[in-house]
């Protein structure tokens, strides 16, 4: 796979959708990739947004050495094997002069006459009570036939502003500029995958948009000398329709906010949104492939608990848990970045999943990907880390996880990783703790995979006991004895544990790291010292 | 009546053979754990078996040679022998443990 691969997540959606895709990098699903990686939102203050930034922010802290090589290297077969580079951008309307629609599209210098043909114009679009003054800065509110252009506005705006250049551009404006031109460099041979949703707001609106802002952002980047040509670049989406819901907004809050999201027409806007992807030239020409994820109307999930009882429309306090169709989501973007493209327009897919005979959900890995076992495999090694480190190791309870486990290694004389200090022993921990749980002032907070699972009704690819959640449990966890099919749980020797025969194995020729891994530091190879032990203990025929 | 001193390194050969053996035995039944207890545990035992080779050869070969002798320059003889080979033992019981420890990887590198 030669082909140059890009990332863009949109809204809140977006953003948990990405956060299933980097910890399927984690667990090694992209390997010898170095991904470009676009965070865009209109709300700089998401909860969701600065969640997964966080993450990726992590996910380089554990991938870097030194100072001489932030972010690491592409690896193979091993952990943390995809290089991510992040680049973050958001729209800004915190400004009172670009606080709404209102007050963003006055246009000074113009005459009375044409003032008022604009505003007529927009008020048959837009209504001039609300739709036209509702604050921009928590979001679109599902609003997309304004969201649609204001994005697109915003991705000009700071193309323009970057391409001028001076002390004036900021950070994210420069941040876009170099996303966009690293497209243009690769445009050859370029995927982009829009990560987003359908029924909300901010991905509703930017997923039809994106290809021709980023063409035309080309252009004005380039003063018109390059162009960007949207037939040669492959790009791919999520078409995510409802998923959760949350209490309908009151007629205060209606009233205060004048347009406010209500998820009881999250299903209608999802209905439409499906009609227009399915329909419009635009999407069909430039789309190669579009990914249809949905989930069960009478299994949704209800956010509303997790943000006091009201609707929130946006910021710091919109930060909702991650949910399995986040994790199909990733999964599409695995299939358009491995699978050979050769559609002209787009193509539409979607994947059944199996139920049990009392209609519960059997999630396995072919649930995900074609190649089940391989995505079994290598999210079940990497689970297995989370609990040697946080169970085991009790990370999670506050001693040293990855310290200990490093111990064990010098304890049987495999000093090659002694290098590796405490605080980046740490940095592993604290990210397997964002990826399966951690407990705090004695209760459990729940992971990334603890999530996902929560959302499932049914069967999530491993056995329950893989995720305990009492506190006093915890301890108890076999790291080795995850899977439902007992033929991958590591072998359990007679008259000990398998965590003693796992920890013996460590000195196994087999588990050193080898030339095909690509690993040069000492994290990398540590890591891969790790991810060989485990995915040998898994017996998967590959 | 025999006059070599032959049998006393014999016994003390035999008993460090055997204890060496159980030490490796039981260190490599002894669990990893996560706590790291096993490490202590395995040098403990190896100090339990290393105690057992300097006692066992000198009980051993004081019950089957030299107990026995009446002639008290034999008896003198076979005593101090009993000693040099019992601390021998211990001795090579000692340095086979560190070479070994420092040389391999896995249980037996806990001992030093």
């Amino acid at each position: 796979m030669n082909d140059k691969l890009f990332l863009i997540a949109i809204g809140g959606t977006g953003m948990r959708c990405l956060e299933a895709f980097v910890h399927l990098c984690a667990a090694g699903m992209f390997d010898d990739q170095e991904i470009e990686i676009l965070t865009l939102d209109t709300d700089q203050s998401n909860g969701n947004k600065s969640r997964v930034e966080g993450l990726v922010e992590l996910y380089n802290k554990v991938k870097t050495n030194d100072s001489s090589n932030f972010g690491g290297r592409p690896n193979a077969n091993t952990f943390f094997s995809a290089k991510l580079n992040l680049y973050k951008f958001f729209t800004d309307y915190s400004t009172p002069s670009r606080k709404s629609y209102k007050v963003l599209s006055q246009v000074s210098n113009i005459s009375n006459a044409c003032k008022q043909d604009n505003e007529e114009l927009a008020d048959l679009l837009l209504d001039p009570e609300t739709v036209q003054n509702f604050e921009l800065d928590h979001g679109y509110r599902a609003q997309t036939h304004l969201g649609s252009m204001l994005m697109y506005h915003g991705i000009i705006e700071a193309a323009i502003n970057a391409k001028r250049g001076g002390k004036d551009v900021k950070e994210h404006e420069k941040a876009l500029q170099k996303f966009v031109q690293l497209i243009q460099k690769n445009s050859g041979n370029a995927r982009v995958f829009v990560f987003g949703s359908v029924f909300g707001g901010t991905g509703a609106s930017s997923i039809p948009v994106v290809p021709i802002a980023l063409r035309d952002s080309v252009s004005i980047l380039s003063d018109g000398t390059s162009s960007l040509d949207l037939s040669k670049v492959k790009f791919g989406s999520t078409l995510l329709t409802d998923y959760f819901m949350f209490t309908a907004p009151t007629s205060a809050q209606k009233s205060a906010d004048k347009v406010i999201a209500d998820s009881n027409n999250f299903a209608l806007n999802s209905q439409a949104a499906m009609q227009f992807y399915l329909g419009d030239p635009t999407v069909r020409n430039f789309y190669k492939r579009l990914y249809h994820i949905g989930w069960p109307a009478s299994a949704k999930l209800d956010v509303t608990g997790m943000n006091s009882g009201k609707t929130i429309t946006g910021g710091r306090e919109q930060e909702n848990p991650a949910h399995v169709v986040e994790l199909m989501c990733a999964s599409a973007a695995y299939d358009f970045f491995t699978e050979p493209i050769v559609e002209k327009q787009a193509t539409y897919l979607y994947r059944n999943v199996e139920t049990d005979d009392n209609g519960q959900l059997r999630l396995t890995g072919t649930s995900f990907i074609n190649d089940g076992d391989k995505f079994e495999n290598k999210l079940g090694a990497f689970f297995s880390y989370a609990h040697l480190v946080l169970s085991k190791h009790q990370g999670a309870l506050g001693l040293p996880g990855n310290e200990g486990l490093l111990e064990r290694f010098a304890d049987q004389k495999i000093h090659d990783y002694d290098s590796i200090t405490n605080e980046q022993a740490k940095e592993l921990d604290d990210y397997l703790k964002m990826f399966a749980y951690n407990v705090v002032n004695g209760n459990l907070t729940k992971g990334w995979m603890y999530q996902v699972k929560e959302t499932v009704p049914g069967m999530f690819i491993f056995n329950n006991d893989a995720f305990r959640t009492g506190v006093n449990e915890i301890a108890g966890i076999d790291p080795g004895d995850i899977f439902t099919d007992d033929r991958h749980n590591w072998d359990k020797p007679l008259l000990s544990s398998r965590y003693d025969k796992f920890i013996k194995g460590l000195i196994d020729a087999n588990c050193f790291p080898a030339e095909d891994q690509h690993v040069e530091t000492v994290k990398e190879q540590y890591l891969a010292h790790i991810y060989n032990a485990i995915t040998m203990a898994q017996k998967y025929d590959f | 009546m025999q006059t070599s001193v032959f049998p006393c390194y014999m016994v003390a050969i035999i008993v460090f053979v055997a204890m060496f053996l159980l030490a490796v035995i039981v260190s490599q039944m002894i669990s990893f754990k996560p706590d790291r207890s096993d490490v202590a545990a395995r040098k403990v035992w190896f100090w339990v078996f290393g105690a057992l080779t300097l006692v066992a050869s000198f009980g051993i070969d004081f019950l089957v040679n030299v107990n026995s002798i009446t002639v008290p320059t034999l008896y003198s003889k076979f005593l101090i022998h009993s000693c040099i080979a019992a601390f021998s033992a211990f001795a090579l019981y000692i340095l086979l443990g560190i070479v070994i420890s420092k040389s391999t990887r896995g249980k037996l590198a806990s001992w030093f």
